[in-house]
């Protein structure tokens, strides 16, 4: 899917399956030690200022949808509403995780940016081959 | 996942597992390629598997027995709970390399190296000598093929499956056990043009057991038929609406379990009186419908998320206790948030929920989930999204059958629904435009009527 595409992205933020934030600041010394590991490995936190509450709860795995980097959301809290903001807005601070495809830190959003944070899979997986016979579940049952 | 009663409800589970067991297992060597065991919600759908897979293993019928599963938790709740019953047979845990597996599977192959084993790659397992691999049917599809046949093989959960994912996996064993829930729902396809599998015998689209005893009607069938999860409240009503092909009882008598709540505490106000009137109601009757105005929140309505949040919120802060047949519930037990389950019909409504749970400040622990992701699973309370409250207007989605069954038979406690005002209404208005389609099997519930006679029953129980 062409999650670069702000058309298509337009649609899922309409949905509740995304939201656009604009990143205030970033982390990139956080360390974790993720499940399975024994030693802690960069996982950069990127807090993100968006005009009303994203519509995804904590822990949500979003994926920072131009740039195919996978992240979850950690804490979503009320932000001061600031005169360049519109009228009815609501504004949230949105920290989030990158946890994978970050290249070590070298790819995260820069204080300015404005990212598109969807909770989409942009790598799906390629689906299995097909067996070479049809298995006898599917055929109809032979008569003697 | 039902436990069996530690102390005698009516009927013995023990007799009646063992009975199912041994007639099961006579089905299976007889000459048909495939037995089909249909189960009702908890009936010990997953004991019986574990049963069957150590007399297939202690029998030594099949030197490894591969276990198809639909998900990652099922398979880890599976490996867990069958390294628990057989504790000396090795087993593995074959998983993608994407996946995670849980903590708790983590946690006991560390601590049993030597029988409980994981992997990416199913030779490794079978090096590392694992009797039974277990892993979600979605692996097992990827398995090339020609590498391995086995002699048998369990599919538990099949009624979760759909028939592109059996047309994967059927040809790995020569025989097979199909075992699952009829009145569960197969994933959903988002493919728009599906007129053209119409009436096919290996149509990828529909339900794979719907399928397969389409194309070979006389496979052997063995019913279950007592709920263990299911009180005498609930067992009755849904065998009644969703499982006219295999009627089923509960197996604890009635007044066997009850709920406790405290008195409310702090303000009262409009709302919360009316939140606090149903909980009272499904203590007393365990159930509760809970109407709301006719809202307009669209499909993600935050007041009947709200309410949902705030029942399952007061569930804790009223100090709810339950008592049951089972051991460590018999002086009564206090409900913790692990106890209880969120049912919504989508993915939107877990999220305004989840938000809402957030506002309120409820204890985390408490599982929001969509109907379609919470089959199988087991909870003492359940708040329940009625599929139909908040829409416009009724829509296929939103009527099929198996959705609402989901949401109507997790609990062992009560269930307590919120819904729209209108509900009967919008069935009224409901223009039933399925087309009849050539070559197609007649459905075996009508979706309307499945609806009208849940709706008589939460009508019974309601609280306005």
């Amino acid at each position: 899917m062409a999650y670069d595409d702000p058309m298509i992205m337009a649609e899922e933020v309409l949905a509740g399956r995304a939201f656009v934030g604009t990143c205030m600041a970033t982390n990139v010394e956080h360390r974790e030690t993720k499940p399975g590991n024994t030693r802690p490995s960069p996982v950069p936190l990127v807090t993100v200022r968006t005009a009303q509450r994203p519509p995804l709860p904590i822990d949500s795995t979003v994926w920072w949808a131009t740039h195919r980097v996978k992240g979850q959301i950690r804490a979503v809290t009320p932000a001061q509403w600031q005169a360049q903001d519109e009228p009815g807005d609501r504004p949230y601070l949105v920290e989030v995780a990158l946890l994978a495809g970050h290249q070590r830190g070298r790819l995260v959003p820069v204080a300015g940016e404005r990212c598109t944070l969807a909770n989409l899979d942009p790598n799906p997986t390629s689906p299995p081959r097909p067996a070479v016979k049809v298995p006898w579940t599917h055929l109809p049952q032979e008569t003697p | 996942v039902t436990t069996p009663p530690a102390a005698p409800g009516v009927r013995s589970y023990a007799a009646i597992m063992q009975a199912d067991r041994q007639r099961v297992l006579r089905m299976m060597h007889g000459p048909a390629r495939a037995t089909i065991v249909k189960a009702p919600p908890g009936a010990g759908k997953s004991a019986l598997v574990r049963g069957i897979a150590s007399d297939l293993v202690t029998q030594d019928e099949s030197r490894v027995l591969p276990i198809a599963v639909m998900t990652r938790a099922q398979a880890d709740e599976m490996t867990v709970r069958l390294h628990q019953d057989m504790p000396t047979v090795p087993i593995g845990r074959l998983h993608s390399s994407g996946a995670p597996l849980s903590g708790a599977v983590t946690a006991l192959a560390a601590a049993h190296p030597s029988v409980v084993h994981t992997s990416t790659e199913l030779p490794e397992l079978i090096l590392a000598g694992a009797r039974v691999v277990i892993a979600p049917a979605a692996k097992w599809a990827y398995l090339p093929e020609g590498l391995r046949r086995f002699a048998w093989m369990i599919v538990d959960e099949a009624w979760q499956m759909r028939s592109d994912m059996l047309f994967h996996i059927a040809g790995i064993a020569d025989r097979a056990l199909f075992v699952g829930d009829p009145g569960q729902i197969a994933s959903f396809t988002t493919l728009s043009d599906t007129e053209r599998f119409q009436a096919s015998p290996h149509s990828p689209i529909r339900p794979a057991m719907e399928l397969v005893v389409r194309n070979h009607p006389d496979l052997p069938v063995h019913r279950l038929r007592y709920s263990w999860r299911l009180p005498p409240s609930a067992a009755p009503l849904v065998s009644g609406c969703w499982y006219p092909d295999v009627p089923f009882e509960a197996g604890t008598a009635p007044g066997t379990r009850s709920m406790r709540l405290a008195r409310p505490r702090g303000r009262s106000t409009p709302r919360n009186a009316r939140i606090h009137a149903a909980l009272d109601q499904a203590a007393a009757t365990d159930w509760a419908y809970l109407e709301l105005p006719r809202t307009s929140g669209g499909p993600a309505d935050p007041e009947i998320a709200g309410t949902l949040a705030a029942l399952a919120h007061h569930t804790l802060t009223r100090s709810a206790t339950v008592a049951s047949e089972l051991g460590h519930e018999q002086h009564g037990r206090r409900l913790t948030p692990a106890d209880l389950a969120i049912i919504t019909a989508d993915n939107r409504q877990v999220a305004a929920v989840q938000t809402a749970l957030e506002d309120l400040g409820t204890p985390p622990g408490i599982a929001v989930s969509t109907a379609d992701r919470i089959q199988g699973r087991e909870f003492a309370i359940t708040y329940v999204w009625h599929s139909l409250a908040g829409q416009i207007e009724a829509s296929a989605f939103s009527l099929t059958p198996g959705r609402m069954c989901v949401m109507a038979s997790r609990h062992r406690h009560s269930a307590l629904v919120v819904g729209s005002l209108g509900l009967d209404q919008s069935l009224l208005d409901y223009p039933d435009e399925t087309p009849v389609l050539i070559g197609e099997p007649e459905p075996l519930l009508d979706p309307l009527d499945v609806h009208w006679r849940f709706a008589e029953h939460l009508y019974r129980h309601r609280v306005s």
